[in-house]
């Protein structure tokens, strides 16, 4: 009963999403609707980490890495926005699979304080190396993404564009996590310990998801990068990956739909408060702390509470 | 079913923590046929040496082979695919999911215990037909059909040891590793264990060495003990035998108890 209603639900909040460009005509609320789905993109990378029980601070890294890689591929080395689209997200998922075998020894406190490390290196790296990441300054005139010789200019077809995405992500990580794959990760979650008696190579599928998590990260740098036409190093932070992580904690951590619920409701708030500048920050705090202490399951745990019965999937 | 030839070989076995030897140079031989048991007081190492020879630690030094072959420093899984299982004080690993499927899970995961398994369709698909028939003849061994469509967290608590069984038992083992089996269980349900794991040896052939704290439970059982005392082998031999050795009851009872 549950899992048809989050279903159901999943299914009517990602339509409305979709629908969104055509409903709304107002450049603000498509800069917004773009801006929660690239945030939600990288809040399912997050996502997949807390699947395996591992909190990873180095996604916005692998953001950043996808960001640079795509927007570097697409204006210097005349890469169409397709190919380096899908190498944004290889490029970091190759990267996680070579440091994955070493990170993912540890666990806990330590995994996160480690890839905080890491995320903090790619950033120094940006920063350190000008000569191909612009430093601080970042590089500017990224061209716009474009599908099949067709450039994506207008802000609403760029949220078509981001909205598919989106809806592909979310659709491939709920096929792979509803067959085996999803049958090991749960065991890992839950008992490591007992799943690898059973001859499960926990290490190897921890390595796994840690790269897909990574390809998924990737991918919403390429957004990000294609969308602003201007990135520079201080947008794949530590800060970053902690937002992506509160969306997860707003939306339930626990349900695949938990990262986009979460940047529907909070992705929006820093605009919405821009209005009052001086008291923004205080005013998110508020409202995050208001969202904490009222949805301790997050916003798809109470709907789904509400709807059948205690939301445990 | 016929007994394979299960024949474990320890030898110079040596765990430390920092400064502290918790395994010391330790050796046995574990031939086919027997229930072994591994006791000793708390702080013995017992644990420490059922962690090294399933694979959740790494031995400093020594050796440890399974049938022949060295296994010593191989991860969990390779051990757990090479025929040793463990079985675990807790085994409700996955959430609203059933006796069975817990049973039928335990007998096919190890067919995906590589995630380029997850490509070989057909294979997996063979795995998991087999997986079922045996979970519904592991159902009636364990006595646990009237509970097999029932949700495994919901099993009282002798229940999930006994499910615990079943799930090592599901990945066809030649050796089990059972940590303490009967602890927590009332007087009843540690007769059913016994019963269980007499049967797992005697019916289906498989060897076992087991952890345990209840003496009673051991002596009864086990037809070699094992003990272990600050991580030595201080009496290794027959019940009736181990039970009479003054190292042993000096360890257990305090050197005013030894003849």
């Amino acid at each position: 009963m549950i899992r048809r209603w989050s279903f159901v639900f999943s299914v009517a909040t990602l339509i409305g999403y979709l629908l969104i460009p055509l409903l709304i005509n107002q450049i603000f609320y498509t800069h917004l609707a773009i801006l929660i789905g690239i945030h939600a993109i990288l809040a399912v990378s997050v996502y997949l980490m807390l699947k395996i029980g591992q909190l990873s601070l180095a996604q916005a890294g692998f953001m950043g890495i996808g960001a640079y890689a795509s927007a570097l591929l697409t204006r210097d080395a005349g890469v169409p926005f397709e190919l380096a689209f899908f190498l944004a997200g290889a490029i970091p998922a190759l990267i996680a699979g070579v440091v994955g075998p070493l990170l993912m020894r540890t666990k806990g406190v330590h995994f996160v304080l480690l890839t905080f490390a890491f995320g903090e290196v790619i950033v120094l790296i940006f920063v350190e190396w000008t000569s191909l990441f612009g430093g601080n300054n970042g590089i500017s005139a990224i061209p716009p993404a474009s599908i099949l010789g067709l450039q994506l200019i207008a802000p609403s077809s760029f949220l078509i564009l981001t909205a598919i995405l989106l809806s592909i992500i979310l659709l491939c990580c709920h096929v792979a996590f509803a067959g085996d794959l999803g049958v090991v990760v749960e065991g890992l979650e839950r008992n490591e310990a007992l799943q690898s008696s059973l001859g499960v190579n926990a290490l190897a599928y921890r390595c796994l998801i840690f790269s897909g998590s990574a390809f998924i990260a990737g991918l919403s740098g390429s957004l990000y990068a294609h969308y602003l036409s201007f990135i520079s190093p201080e947008a794949f932070g530590f800060w970053t990956t902690v937002n992506a992580l509160i969306l997860n904690v707003i939306g339930g951590a626990q349900f695949l739909m938990g990262p986009f619920l979460g940047a529907l409701l909070l992705a929006p708030l820093p605009e919405i408060f821009r209005e009052w500048v001086h008291y923004q920050r205080v005013l998110y705090g508020v409202a995050l702390l208001l969202l904490m202490r009222g949805l301790p399951q997050g916003f798809l745990g109470l709907i789904l509470s509400r709807l059948g019965g205690r939301g445990n999937r | 079913m016929t007994s394979a030839v299960s024949q474990l070989s320890v030898r110079d076995l040596l765990r430390s923590f920092g400064g502290i030897i918790a395994v010391n140079n330790i050796s046995f031989d574990l031939a086919a046929g027997h229930i072994t048991g591994l006791i000793g007081p708390n702080g013995a190492g017992k644990t420490t040496v059922f962690n090294l020879l399933a694979g959740s630690l790494v031995p400093d030094s020594g050796t440890v082979q399974f049938e022949g072959q060295p296994i010593n420093g191989l991860s969990a899984s390779t051990i757990a695919r090479r025929g040793i299982a463990r079985c675990f004080q807790s085994a409700t690993v996955f959430r609203n999911v059933t006796v069975r499927e817990h049973i039928v899970r335990a007998g096919y995961l190890k067919a995906i215990g590589r995630p380029v398994d997850l490509l070989r369709r057909r294979r997996l698909a063979d795995h998991k037909k087999a997986a079922r028939d045996r979970a519904e003849e592991l159902l009636d061994f364990l006595d646990l059909r009237h509970a097999a469509d029932r949700d495994a967290a919901t099993l009282a608590y002798g229940h999930q040891k006994i499910l615990g069984v079943g799930m090592a038992l599901a990945t066809q083992p030649r050796l089990l590793l059972a940590d303490e089996p009967a602890a927590g269980l009332n007087p009843v349900e540690t007769t059913e264990m016994t019963e269980l794991l007499r049967r797992v040896r005697y019916d289906r052939g498989i060897d076992i060495l087991l952890v345990e704290h209840d003496l009673r439970l051991v002596m009864k059982l086990c037809d070699r003990i094992i003990a272990l005392n600050a991580g030595a082998v201080i009496a290794d031999g027959p019940p009736d035998v181990v039970r009479n050795d003054e190292a042993f009851i000096t360890a257990y009872l305090g050197a005013d108890h030894a003849s």
